[in-house]
């Protein structure tokens, strides 16, 4: 499974939720759906304005996982 | 969310069937007869009980058809594609199919053309109704799918 981990870089950067989902101009609501590995997907254009905004590689906030059960 | 002209014209429609069915629940005993001469109902006691019994199901069934499409069409207004809708148009199917075999079951009774050829008609409602839902229902999984995609 693809595990996001927004919430270890937005503590690295020292950002709260609702700052980083305007510089991300998305609402807090969908960026909480993405933080908590809720999202069944991400946009490019939501994952480059993440990037920009925590000054970060995309493989710094998408991680694969194996899942034990194998199923996504 | 605003319904458009034609959704305002179909739940006027809906609602002028409605009374007019519900009006109708009450002459049945007198229009049904009329409607059948000259050859006349079946005549004997619970033949014609029966008889008029399966108008009274297809009727109350009708209405209650005519509620659910009511609500559907208020549905628009907010989200259509909901869980909701798709229970109604299953619903839709099994009310149809009732009035099918009330219908079918009158045709025995009196053996009349015009009551099999209801019984056909409303047995393609209840199929359009059921495939409606299953397409409906993928539907909500697309949107539901859909509203997590950030």
């Amino acid at each position: 499974m693809i595990k996001v981990n927004l919430d270890i870089m937005m503590a690295r950067r020292k950002i709260g939720l609702l700052e980083l989902a305007q510089l991300m101009d998305i609402t807090p609501a969908n960026l909480s759906i993405l933080k908590n590995n809720k999202g069944k997907a991400i946009r490019f254009s939501t994952l480059d304005a993440a990037c920009k905004a925590l000054n970060c590689q995309p493989g710094d906030l998408l991680e694969y996982t194996e899942e034990e059960d194998g199923h996504e | 969310m605003k319904l458009s002209v034609i959704d305002r014209i179909t739940a006027i429609l809906l609602c002028i069937t409605f009374v007019a069915g519900f009006a109708f629940l009450f002459f049945i005993p007198r229009i049904i007869p009329m409607m059948f001469t000259p050859k006349p109902i079946p005549a004997q006691g619970f033949a014609r009980a029966l008889f008029l019994g399966c108008w009274y199901v297809g009727v109350l069934c009708g209405l209650s058809i005519i509620v659910v499409l009511l609500k559907m069409i208020n549905s628009i207004k907010g989200d259509p594609f909901i869980k909701a809708n798709v229970r109604r148009l299953w619903l839709l199917g099994v009310l149809a199919l009732v009035i099918v075999f009330a219908t079918g079951f009158a045709y025995f009774l009196s053996f009349r053309v015009l009551l099999l050829l209801l019984t056909v008609a409303e047995l393609l409602c209840a199929l359009f109704a059921f495939v409606l839902c299953a397409v409906f229902k993928r539907a909500v999984e697309y949107r539901d799918e859909n509203a997590l995609v950030i």
